[in-house]
């Protein structure tokens, strides 16, 4: 298995970013997730943490090296992660449950599986063209599918951003599971958040995207022309971009062709620095498994002074 | 031998922290070495009033401290990268931390301060062999630097055994101590053997030292790479610099054969050694680190200065 990946998550024009994002990938599957904690609910970048760390937590241990049944593992870790948010409401006394939506893409044996909850999309490209986008959980997608509202109308509606659907609500979420899709090599997957999506159109994102420079450069064009057009008060933005099979390989490629059965690599993607808040959950991540190393390293010392 | 030979590829443009500091239990004296992902210094063990080395992960492209004493990482993507380095360096910390060999640096331990991590080693007393190579105006005797090597080869193979590659050895990072044992040292090069994330760092290495295996795709790198180096470094005993890097080599090799250079100084048995050691393909070289020692050992030196060699010989079998 071979690809190119990006991902960058920024907070725009507000104080705190409550996107989250990451990728795992193990011999033989890729693991994407982008989760957006719902503004307006507090500890919105509980809920996105818990989705990407809970995620690729699991996905580690059931991919070695390919996931049995991928539409069985979404669905069942989805809905574990919407209880372990109420749990994680109970067991800190939170007032109000955080929420988040959430989209996950899995590219395995040549196909690439996704699910998602909210307003956070997924985007299948191929040879400069959009193949597949996923459908917002939103009042006006809703609308639009119900004739009530037409296309135009939708990209400068005042409630484009109210979504009927996520994980933390009262109600149990309802995920979709789209069919899986055949990939080719060379074809791009990109996930990102509303702040995103908003701020470009399908032309404007595959003009960006093509220009052959690699997701490397093009995820982060993407951020950037987003946050252009967003102006001062411009919401949380992310996006985490693949290309397949890139041909020819560029230095960037991860190549899975080596990694041992049972093995994963886990990337979580940061927060900018210079953000406390964010900056300290972000922190989180690592600080345990640093303090555990370190732990370990000094054990080892010990074991081998005797 | 230029010194800037033996400089790492990237200097690091980090500043150090400064002498007096109190880092945890140990006090810094000064700064030793600074190379592309990490500064070493010289510190005091406030506890056991001894001194020793620290060695503070630093790496110059991804990480930043301009002023004061926390590390800051300037973007996400060096923040991705610095905590692949870290990984990195816990695993040269783990590795070294399971080897108790006395030609292998000790380290005494592992702590976290200013947003980064320190691995405390044990300082030895002496000079590298860079430092004796280039003190000397004649070649090291044949006998010391055969009795040099086949000790440096036991804590080889127990780095190999650790599956970890030293791929730094060089003059600069093989002290000898007072007693006149050997001691490798500097594991910042170090990599696991089939580690996947290591590759994601840009690879350190010194020219005149690296396997022609280490630039380029990395792929071939193993046990053997460390015989190169090794056969480098004996190669830069005899001719006091360092010889010509295996990426020139292989565009055209200049390099004199060492039968050649090292005629009447050495015997043609450790000349021939060398020159195994330094095969441009690595199926050439010598096939494995415990062979290269039996060679090393086996042939006895020439008899012209026995009573010479003996002394200095005996130097470095005693207090083993």
């Amino acid at each position: 298995m071979k690809f190119t990946i990006h991902q960058s998550s920024r907070s725009g024009g507000r104080p705190a970013n409550q996107d989250r994002v990451a990728y795992s990938y193990s011999r033989n599957a890729l693991l994407l997730v982008l989760a957006d904690g719902m503004g307006g609910h507090h500890h919105g970048e509980v809920a996105a943490q818990l989705a990407v760390k809970m995620l690729t937590g699991a996905f580690q241990q059931a991919a070695s090296p390919e996931l049995p049944d991928v539409v069985d593992f979404l669905q069942a870790e989805i809905m574990k992660l919407h209880d372990a948010i109420h749990q994680l409401t109970a067991n800190r006394g939170l007032e109000e449950t955080p929420k988040t939506t959430l989209v996950v893409g899995i590219l395995q044996q040549d196909k690439l599986y996704c699910a998602h909850v909210g307003d956070s999309r997924l985007y299948h490209f191929r040879n400069g063209k959009r193949l597949f986008r996923t459908e917002d959980h939103s009042i006006v997608q809703l609308m639009l599918k119900q004739g009530k509202l037409d296309a135009k109308a939708v990209t400068h509606h005042p409630d484009r951003h109210k979504i009927y659907n996520c994980l933390g609500s009262e109600l149990p979420p309802s995920i979709e599971i789209s069919p899986p899709r055949p990939l080719q090599p060379g074809d791009q997957v990109l996930l990102c958040s509303d702040g995103l999506w908003a701020q470009l159109s399908d032309e404007r994102m595959l003009d960006i995207l093509n220009t052959g420079l690699g997701v490397a450069h093009s995820v982060p064009s993407l951020l950037d022309a987003a946050e252009r057009l967003g102006g001062p008060s411009m919401d949380n933005l992310s996006a985490i971009g693949v290309q397949w099979e890139t041909k020819p390989e560029q230095a960037l490629t991860i190549s899975t062709l080596n990694m041992a059965l049972a093995q994963s690599h886990t990337i979580l993607g940061l927060a900018e620095p210079g953000e406390t808040s964010t900056a300290e959950t972000a922190a989180d991540l690592v600080e345990e498994d640093i303090e555990r190393a370190i732990a370990e390293i000094n054990a080892a010392i010990k074991r081998s002074k005797r | 031998m230029p010194q800037t030979r033996y400089q790492h590829m990237h200097a690091n443009q980090n500043r150090a922290l400064p002498p007096g500091y109190q880092l945890q239990g140990y006090e810094i004296k000064k700064l030793l070495s600074a190379g592309g992902f990490s500064f070493v210094y010289i510190a005091r063990d406030l506890e056991n009033h001894t001194t020793v080395a620290i060695k503070e992960y630093l790496p110059n492209i991804l990480a930043l401290r301009q002023e004061g004493d926390q590390v800051r990482v300037p973007t996400n993507e060096a923040a991705a990268g610095f905590r692949f380095g870290l990984k990195c360096f816990f695993e040269e910390g783990r590795a070294l931390a399971t080897i108790e060999h006395k030609n292998i640096v000790r380290v005494l331990n592992f702590f976290r301060a200013n947003d980064t991590v320190y691995m405390v080693m044990q300082y030895e007393r002496g000079k590298s062999l860079q430092e004796y190579v280039l003190a000397r105006d004649t070649t090291v005797p044949e006998a010391m630097l055969r009795s040099l090597f086949s000790q440096l080869l036991n804590g080889l193979r127990e780095v190999h055994a650790q599956k970890l590659l030293h791929l730094d050895i060089k003059p600069a990072n093989i002290y000898i101590r007072l007693d006149g044992s050997p001691v490798l040292l500097d594991f910042g090069s170090a990599r696991m053997a089939l580690n996947e994330a290591a590759d994601k760092l840009p690879p350190s290495y010194t020219p005149g030292f690296a396997a022609p295996e280490q630039y380029g795709t990395r792929k071939q790198l193993g046990p053997w790479s460390d015989v190169y180096s090794i056969g480098a470094s004996m190669y830069a005993c005899l001719l006091q610099a360092a010889p010509q890097a295996a990426d020139q080599r292989m565009k055209k090799d200049f390099l004199v054969p060492a039968v050649k250079l090292g005629k009447g100084k050495y015997s043609s048995n450790l000349l021939q050694i060398i020159d195994s050691c330094m095969a441009l393909n690595h199926m050439h070289r010598p096939p494995s680190v415990f062979a290269l020692q039996k060679s090393l050992l086996k042939a006895a030196p020439p008899p012209a200065s026995r009573n010479w060699l003996h002394k200095i010989a005996s130097l470095f079998t005693q207090d083993n």
